[in-house]
């Protein structure tokens, strides 16, 4: 290697940004970059030309000095991790973080005249250690708070259980003492009382219906959103709840294609009550539609009638529970269970030219199988 | 190409004091007391379907791999392969490490590449004795994968493999226990 050359790679050498130091066979180190001259505080001066050992005593050490040996034994390179040799060089200050977490490249290389020597590189790992460890700090504490939401969760799932057996023994058991009742009720209105007494058994029977009613509401309620929301095709959903008596003299026309909604299993459900209540409160209904309209990120369900319509001082209170001139849960029931995947329902027709309700379905919610 | 079964006997004597050498030089580094069994030795035409039936597989699981490559006298490389999930716990049992072994970060391929460059190393050192003139070697690097498939390994020039499996256990100090075998291979070409 001629001189010029020599001074050329010696100063490549200096510019890169990692610890260079190269050693020969009896370890004496001839080259010592700035990089490393600048971690270590040790001067190029006070480097070369001295045994490796004594600038970096950690190669006294019995397994660095053998795994060194390996290199100049034809082992090939060696690699010394910052996890089992967090700093071999010495640092200028203690408290520097550069050179904090060192990984080490010992390798081999044949010099003209020279013999075997061996090239160490010095790589600051530091930012990507400490980055690691605070990587799984922050999974340790992510799966400690998983385990914990897991025990929260199962604690709920043992009283949501518990709940709902108490709440199902309970309604079983008071219609069961609702029959007997009504069947008293029953033989007593049977023998024709009259009078006041008439009256009151009558008010009595009204006052049994409505009992009943609300059991049936509170089991309703308790199955809402207790099985998974599943895919519904809307025309198949809107034919299938159109179905019965009251439905005899009506037209129920769909026009939603092969739009699909996620749902609650209870939408059969809330789609009976809407189309019941088309019929029963819309006095002349004779046709019901259900249209749908797509919009950039949701699409509407349209439903209307040709009834009377919802009166204007009417409007806001609908949804409420308790309002309403049959159960007054119908409507309520219907708005909760679309609730459970997101869906919003209002009512915007013309008193006097049906109601109309529209359905919002959000993002995600909705679909159109075989269309792109 | 036909090996005598000398020359075998050889290449597993070369390796069980190459990797004895490791085991050594592991004990130290981790304070963990490594038995290595006689490996078992194999010579194969580098091929998938060679390579497989080599390694007594259909089909392979995804692997760790530390992989050196060489050249001069002799050219090719020298892989240390382990089961992807056998590697992570064979870096926490040899780290010592406290939290769920789940995943292969940067810190601890740094350390596997570390112990397969012990392993690969004295097995090198080893078989340097058979050689007249230094060899030239790459940086050792990491792999993921299934084995047979590594390019690496599939585009080596010549084509001949030698496998040297073998079965590890690794015995740690009384409080940690015995985390059971760790099946490691050899393959070099």
């Amino acid at each position: 290697m001629t001189s010029d050359y020599a001074s050329i790679i010696s100063q490549s050498l200096n510019t890169l940004p990692v610890g260079i130091c190269i050693i020969r066979e009896d370890h004496t180190i001839t080259f010592w970059n700035r990089t490393i001259e600048t971690w270590t505080g040790i001067s190029q001066i006070q480097a070369e030309g001295r045994v490796l050992e004594d600038v970096v005593p950690v190669f006294r050490e019995h397994h660095e000095k053998s795994r060194l040996k390996v290199v100049f034994k034809g082992g090939g390179p060696v690699i010394l991790s910052s996890r089992f040799h967090p700093r071999i060089f010495p640092l200028r200050d203690n408290s520097q973080n550069e050179g904090k977490y060192q990984r080490i490249i010992i390798s081999p290389f044949i010099l003209q005249d020279e013999g075997t020597q061996a090239i160490i590189t010095v790589e600051d790992v530091t930012a990507i250690t400490e980055q690691v460890f605070m990587y799984r700090q922050i999974k340790d504490q992510l799966a400690f708070e998983l385990e914990e939401k897991k025990i929260t969760q199962r604690a709920l799932e043992m009283a949501l259980s518990k709940l709902n057996n108490l709440a199902s023994i309970t309604r079983h058991d008071l219609l069961n003492s609702l029959t007997v009742f009504e069947g008293y009720l029953g033989i007593l209105l049977n023998q024709e009382p009259g009078g006041k007494i008439q009256t009151y058994l009558e008010k009595m029977r009204e006052s049994t219906l409505s009992m009943k009613r609300h059991i049936t509401f509170a089991r309703d309620y308790q199955e809402m959103g207790n099985a998974a929301p599943t895919w519904y095709h809307v025309e198949s959903l809107v034919k299938n709840s159109g179905t019965g008596p009251i439905f005899r003299d009506i037209t129920i026309e769909a026009n939603t294609g092969n739009l699909e909604i996620l749902a609650d299993p209870l939408i059969i459900k809330a789609m009976y009550n809407l189309l019941e209540n088309a019929v029963r409160h819309g006095e002349h209904t004779t046709h019901i539609t259900v249209s749908h309209v797509k919009g950039p990120d949701s699409v509407t369900i349209i439903l209307e009638d040709n009834g009377v319509g919802v009166p204007s001082d009417k409007k806001g209170r609908i949804f409420n529970k308790g309002f309403g001139s049959n159960t007054g849960l119908g409507l309520f029931l219907t708005r909760e269970i679309l609730g459970i995947t997101g869906m919003q329902i209002i009512e915007t027709g013309t008193p006097g030219k049906g109601a109309r309700f529209e359905i919002r379905v959000p993002a995600g919610h909705f679909r159109y199988p075989g269309e792109e | 190409m036909e090996i005598s079964e000398e020359v075998i006997d050889g290449i597993r004597e070369l390796i069980t004091i190459g990797v004895g050498h490791s085991a050594g030089m592991i004990n130290e580094l981790t304070k963990a007391h490594v038995t290595l069994t006689v490996p078992e030795v194999r010579i194969f035409d580098i091929n998938h379907q060679t390579a497989l039936s080599a390694l007594d597989v259909t089909d392979p699981d995804e692997s760790s791999q530390v992989i050196l490559s060489f050249s001069g006298e002799y050219t090719g490389s020298l892989s240390l392969i382990i089961p992807y999930k056998s590697a992570i716990h064979l870096v926490v049992f040899l780290t010592g490490e406290e939290g769920s072994p789940d995943e292969m970060d940067a810190l601890r391929v740094e350390t596997l590449i570390e112990v397969g460059n012990v392993v690969i190393s004295s097995v090198m050192s080893s078989f340097s004795i058979l050689l007249s003139s230094p060899l030239t070697f790459l940086y050792p690097v990491y792999r993921i994968g299934k084995w047979v498939e590594n390019s690496l390994i599939i585009n080596s020039h010549p084509k001949q493999g030698i496998l040297a499996r073998k079965f590890s256990y690794y015995q740690f100090s009384p409080q940690t226990g015995n985390p059971g075998p760790n099946e490691i291979s050899d393959p070099g070409s």
